[in-house]
Order: C-alpha cells, then structure tokens, then sequence
C-alpha cells in the first residue's frame, strides 16, 4: 500500500465501486494504460455520488487485525513463540511484542526457520504441549522445511503460523513478490498434517483454534496457518470486530482399540511362554510408564524400550532393551506399541550385496501391533516404512489402550499360569543383572582411553548430575547419549526426550534448546551430548541460548566429522575393492579442525576445549555446571573417541 | 585437535602414550607394532572399531578386537569373510601380513581394566 490507496481506502472509492459494477473508473482505467477498454456506457459522475474522496494516506490506526490474531493465539495457552524474523508477518509480530506485552507467548528470536521448528519440536517433548513457530513466507517455510519434516516423522505437534503476501495490488516490488506464493503450504503439504489460508479474521480464528486441535490429536503432527499480510495490517474497525468470535478449543482424546481385539491380544499374551513386549513411539505422557510397569508385571514379560520417548525405566528388571535381538527371535508372542517399523522390528535386511532379508523371528511368532501408524499415512514420502503384516493390528493409541489391555490381561491369566508366569519373572532378573553386568563391562573397555571414551564422558557426567533432577535431550544419535541411556537409570518420562524422527541432521542443538526451555520452567538441569556434524548445521542456536540465558550444558561429542558417513563410504569403498584410504573425503571436519569452545565463547557462552584427557573432565564439567546451574548456558568440546 | 584418517600423525602421540603402559616387544615385534598402527589408522578399522580398537556403541559400529582370544588367524578370517555390517577388505587393499601386523598392534595395547575396578562404575548397581 506504498504508493496507491490502501485497500481500505480503495474499496471506500469509487474505483471499487466502479470495478463491481464492471466499469472502470478514472483513476483504474487510467492504470490500464492506453490500451485499457473503456466501456460501452457513459462513465458517470462518481464525483456526484460519493462525494469528495480523502486520498491523504493516513499515519496511523487504532486497532489492527494482528492484534485481534494476538487476542485468539493468547487463548490458546501457548507460551513461547520461536520465529526468525520475517516482513510478511511483521503486522503480527509487532502486534505480539507490544499490544501483546511479548508475553504468554514470549517471543524467542532465532537464527534459522529449522531451528525455530527444532525447538518447537524439543519443547514439546518436555512440556507436553505447543511452542507457535513463526515462519517468513516462501524462504522461511523452505528453511523450515526438513525441520518439519523431522516433527511429522516423529508425530510431535508444531503448530505453524506463516506470512503471505496473497493480493498482488497491494505487495511492495520486488522482494514481497519474491516472498509471496499462490499456495504458501504446498512443498509441506506432504509432511504436515493440516494447512489452510484464511480469507478473513473470524476465518483465521476458527483456524488457528482448529490448527492446535488438529495438531495435538493423536497421532500429533504438524499444522501451518498461512495469513495474508493484509489481514494483517488492515484497520480492524470497532463495527467489524464486534462480529468475530473466537471458538472455544476443545482437544480431542486419543482412539482406543476395539475391545474385541483388545482381549484377543489378552489372551495371546496370558497364554504366551516367551512374551515380549516392545515399547516405540508408545509413552505420549508420563502416565504412561507406570501403565506399562503395570501391565509388563502382570505378565512377567520383557520389554524393549526402542528410545524413541522414554517408555520404561530402565532401573525395572523387565527392562531387557539390551537383550533385544535374543528376546525376539525366542518370542512366541511380540506385543508392538507404536511401532514405527514393525518390519523392521521382525526382519533384518543385511546391507551387503544383493540386500538379502530374512525374517528375525521365531515360526509360528504371533504379532500384536497397537498403533497409529494407519491414520496419519501419505503416499510421497516413505517414512510409514516397509510393510509388515500382524495377527492382531490395532489402529489406536497404545497408552489410551492401555488401562483395557492390563484390566483383559488380568481376567486372561488362569489360576494355572501363575506360577509360570512367576517363574519368568525369577529367571528375568537374573538376566537383567547379567545385562547390567555386561554394560558395565562395556563400558570399562575404553574407560583410560585417551581421545575420550563416550562412556567415560557419560559416567563423568552422571557422576555429577546424579543428585540433580536431570534430563537429557537433544539428539539421541550422539555416542555418550547411547551410553548414558544404558548407563544412567532412565526412569522417568523426561529422563531423554528420544530421537528425532526422520534422522534430518541439525535437529540436535536446537531441539535441545526447546527441551531446556521447558525444563527450566520445571526447574530441572538440562544436558545434552551434541555430535559435532550435527552442530554445524545450525550454530547460531547458541546465540539463542545464550540471548534467552536457557540453562542447558551442551557437551559436543567432537570425533572430526560426519562419521556415519564416512562409515557408509568406506563400506562402498570396499565393496569397489579400491581401499579405504580417502574415504576422509566429503566426511570429515578436518583442515582446519573446528573450535567449538571458540564458536560458542564468540555468541556469548561459556565454553572449554577441546579436551582430550579424561582425567581433565570432572573439573571441566563442575565448571560449566555451575554455569548452568546460575541460569545459562555452557559448552565443552570433548574429543572423543570415533563412536 | 586433530583426527580421523588423513591427519594420523595427530594420533602417534597418544597411540604412542598408550602402547608405553604395555610390555615393551622386542625390536622386530615394535617394527610391526608401528606398522599394524599405521595399517589400521589408515585402513579405516579405527572408525568402527575406536582408536585402539576397543570397540564402539551403537548402530555401524564393530566390537572391542583388542582382545587376547582372537587370533591372528581368526582376525584375518574375519577381514576377508566379516558378517553383517563390516565391509569385507580384498587381499588387495589389505594383505595378509598387514592384517598381521595389525594383530600385533592390537595385542600390544594395554589390557582393560575390570567394572569393578572403576569406582564410577562400581558404585551404583
């Protein structure tokens, strides 16, 4: 609305007068240009019937429809916002930061749209509830993109709002053209859950209310608002905002299975010899622990906790997870709570030439799968994995399914199963003991070895964590994460906030950051082992940290490079018969070696490194403790050993 | 800090550090120590296995094969016919007595020590 009238202003003239009547108007015709049509009719005198027209842009308005958009969002309970800054939502944004107070929700500034999502993402593993992302239209949905990705793969609830600049007439040339879109959701669309573009302001608030709801029904996922910036900016006149209504949010409760199905599966497990209970993507709240405790009991079965959420403490004999592959291929009975690749969970496919496959589990194995899976499926992108058949599949959720599965269980068991199912019990702990035994083993190998050993770093961590209410989070790809979730007892919801979902590198540091934030509100001490490839996709989250002083200790697992990959070139090298020996290329961190501990000092947090001695570590670690503990964040580089 | 294949002369120090605590071989058996080191640094074995070969965690990753049961002969058996994820290596890019002196290299490295032994991992169950 630079140099025309606004639309406002337009539609009070006569020019949009004379448009809806299909004639032109002096003033359209004239921008037209010579070869503009004039119509058939007399124009008439529009002088005459309007009367004079004010075209004195105006400098200022009371009430925008931003902040009638601020006004339904802060309805929605949501505390923080996470946005890098961008012009197609700035009627929005400033609406929040001053009409709104900037609080409840407090504007997080960030660095990057993948990382504004990423914390998004972390946030909502710990607080059980949305962080709003704000994304620029075109370029910041395209940044956000494999963020979002990883969100959808993961079925955690972000709830998007993003600028569009939908009317031609009003865009300011060049770049909101270049920011501006038809349809702002489409290279999205197939790894959301919902979008929409509201037309008009009651349109928004039914949507943005919608978008929460549709977000955080099971199974959660993504969503994106799209709103036009003129929406936005426009006046929003007293006569016209006595017309909206906000709907109240109502969420949805989570599907349960059949009840049929559910005792089906009872008695498959009460009669099971060798039940083995496989916990995925199962714990969407920490009610569900104690569930799964209760039902794992009854049975005296394992459980194999794929630490994808945290499912079963891992302090609980029944905990076998390090068992997992003897587990299954003894099974006669597989329970699978929201497995994410039940393919996978029964089959193994060797990645050498040819790609054999071949089935992991015992003949005449019955399968039970309660999950989600089906109801969230979209044909492009492949992450519903390889297709597995069950002899009893639920589409629901395990942990709403759960009360009726312990209640079915418990009526299945026959007076004459009990001393079996006791039995197993016995012989369960003994195993679980040999596991812990074996860990410990495992990780006394490397323990004096210098670059560090990533259950060395873990342990010296825990050593100084252990009194503290603590959480892990992040990524759980890092080495010293796997160690620690071995290690240290996991046994509570938030203990790690478990894996990414579709593996999209750079998810680590700020889905890290998303986590401490809502840890700080809890009050509880945040940590988390950074891989150093993943660190460099989205440094400036350290900025973010310390900016927000988020206390969070970020110890980066520094082993020079995109290891996994440079494992992957090396097996393909082989394969080629050509060795091995240049495999650093296009893998490594190396020439000139990366200073974390500088990158970090230089966006102002505290940080120590590299470190290569282990017996430097405990002091290293008290210190950037008590940094964190004062409210901020810290860094240590430690060189670690290659996995 | 420097790492991984191509810097290995950044390790030598500390492989170097850390083969001292062992029993010092005699001439010819140190000769095929280095050797075994530079061979396994720069036949990547380090990347799955760790730098001494004391094995990693996780996914791609191989287990701890600085360990006195596996033979020379059964370390050159596995080189040529491995199972599951490890690549196989051809008497090609690695021969036989390479594979030997990378055997000597792992033996040479110092003996764990036991769980028990480490009281961060002694102390809790």
């Amino acid at each position: 609305m630079s140099n025309m009238l606004g639309r406002r202003e337009f539609l009070k003239s006569g020019a949009a007068i004379g448009g809806a009547l299909g004639i032109a108007s002096p003033a359209a015709a004239a921008a037209q240009g010579s070869e503009a049509k004039q119509p058939a009719l007399p124009a008439p005198d529009l002088h005459a019937e309007t009367g004079p027209v004010d075209t004195t842009p105006r400098t200022t308005i009371a009430r925008s429809g931003s902040d009638f958009m601020v006004d339904v969002i802060k309805g929605l309970g949501i505390t923080y916002i996470a946005a890098n800054p961008g012009s197609t939502f700035r009627g929005l944004q400033e609406s929040f930061i001053n009409y709104g107070g900037n609080t409840a929700p407090e504007w997080l500034t960030c660095c990057h749209e993948e990382t504004s999502v990423a914390m998004a993402h972390g946030y909502y593993k710990i607080a059980a509830k949305p962080m709003l992302v704000m994304l620029h239209g075109t370029v910041g949905v395209q940044h956000a993109s494999m963020a979002i990705y990883n969100a959808y793969a993961d079925r955690v609830p972000v709830v998007m709002v993003s600028g569009n600049g939908a009317d031609a007439n009003t865009r300011r040339v060049p770049v909101e053209w270049l920011h501006s879109v038809q349809d702002n959701a489409s290279i999205i669309r197939d790894f959301t859950k919902w979008d929409d573009a509201p037309a008009s302001l009651q349109h928004f608030a039914e949507s943005q209310v919608r978008a929460v709801k549709v977000a955080t029904a099971v199974p959660g996922a993504p969503v994106m608002i799209t709103i036009d910036m003129d929406l936005q900016e426009d006046e929003l006149e007293p006569h016209e905002e006595a017309k909206l209504r906000v709907p109240r949010l109502t969420l949805d409760r989570p599907p349960q299975g059949e009840i049929g199905a559910v005792r089906e599966a009872a008695r498959l497990l009460a009669a099971a010899e060798r039940p083995v209970i496989v916990a995925d993507r199962y714990a969407r709240t920490p009610a569900a622990l104690p569930l799964l405790v209760e039902f794992a009991e009854i049975l005296q079965a394992p459980v194999i906790d794929t630490a994808t959420r945290v499912n079963f403490p891992s302090s609980h004999y029944l905990n076998q997870s390090r068992r997992a592959g003897e587990l299954l291929a003894e099974a006669d009975v597989i329970l699978a709570l929201e497995p994410t690749d039940l393919w996978g969970l029964t089959h193994r496919l060797l990645d050498i030439i040819g790609k054999p496959w071949t089935s992991t589990i015992a003949q005449g194995c019955k399968v039970i799968s309660i999950g989600t899976g089906d109801l969230l499926i979209k044909a492009n992108y492949q992450d519903f994995q390889r297709y597995a058949a069950a002899d009893i599949a639920m589409s629901a959720d395990p942990e709403a399914t759960m009360p009726s599965l312990i209640e079915a269980t418990r009526a299945a068991i026959p007076a004459s199963r009990r001393s079996a199912i006791g039995a197993r019990g016995r012989a369960l702990r003994g195993d679980y003991a040999d596991m812990r035994k074996a860990i410990k083993a495992a990780a006394a190998v490397g323990w004096d070895l210098s670059p560090v050993h990533p259950a060395r770093l873990a342990m010296e961590v825990w050593d100084q964590i252990r009194g503290d209410d603590w959480s892990m989070v992040g990524s759980t790809v890092a080495t010293p994460n796997t160690w620690a979730r071995q290690l240290w007892p996991i046994d509570k919801f938030y203990s790690h906030t478990g894996s990414s979902g579709a593996a999209g590198v750079g998810y680590g540091l700020p889905a890290a950051l998303g986590a401490a934030i809502a840890n700080r509100d809890a009050g509880r001490l945040s940590i988390n082992f950074q891989s150093d490839g993943d660190f460099m996709y989205a440094p400036g989250a350290l900025w973010t940290a310390a900016h927000h002083k988020i206390p969070l200790l970020t110890i980066m697992h520094n082993n020079g490079g995109y290891h996994q990959e440079l494992m992957h070139l090396q097996l393909m090298a082989n394969r080629h018969d050509r060795g091995i020996d240049r495999t650093h290329i296009g893998t490594t961190l190396h020439g000139p070696d990366v200073d974390y501990a500088r990158i970090a000092q230089g966006m102002g947090v505290y940080a120590e490194g590299p470190i290569s001695d282990p017996g430097q570590l405990p002091e290293a670690i008290a210190r950037a403790l008590a940094v964190v503990r004062k409210g901020e964040p810290a860094l240590l580089d430690v060189v670690g050993q290659p996995r | 800090m420097t790492l991984g294949i191509r810097p290995i002369a950044g390790l030598l120090p500390v492989l170097a550090l850390a083969t001292a605590t062992a029993a010092q071989p005699p001439a010819s058996a140190a000769d095929a120590v280095s050797r075994g080191k530079a061979a396994f640094m720069n036949s990547g074995c380090w990347a799955c296995h760790g730098y001494t070969g004391r094995g990693g965690i996780g996914p791609m990753t191989g287990p701890d094969i600085a360990r006195d049961e596996i033979t020379q002969d059964t370390l050159t058996f596995i080189v040529r016919h491995p199972i599951k994820l490890m690549p196989a290596y051809s008497e090609k890019v690695l021969s036989d007595a390479q594979i030997a002196d990378i055997h000597s290299f792992l033996a040479a490295q110092p003996r764990s020590r036991s769980a028990s032994d480490i009281p961060l991992l002694a102390r809790d169950k």
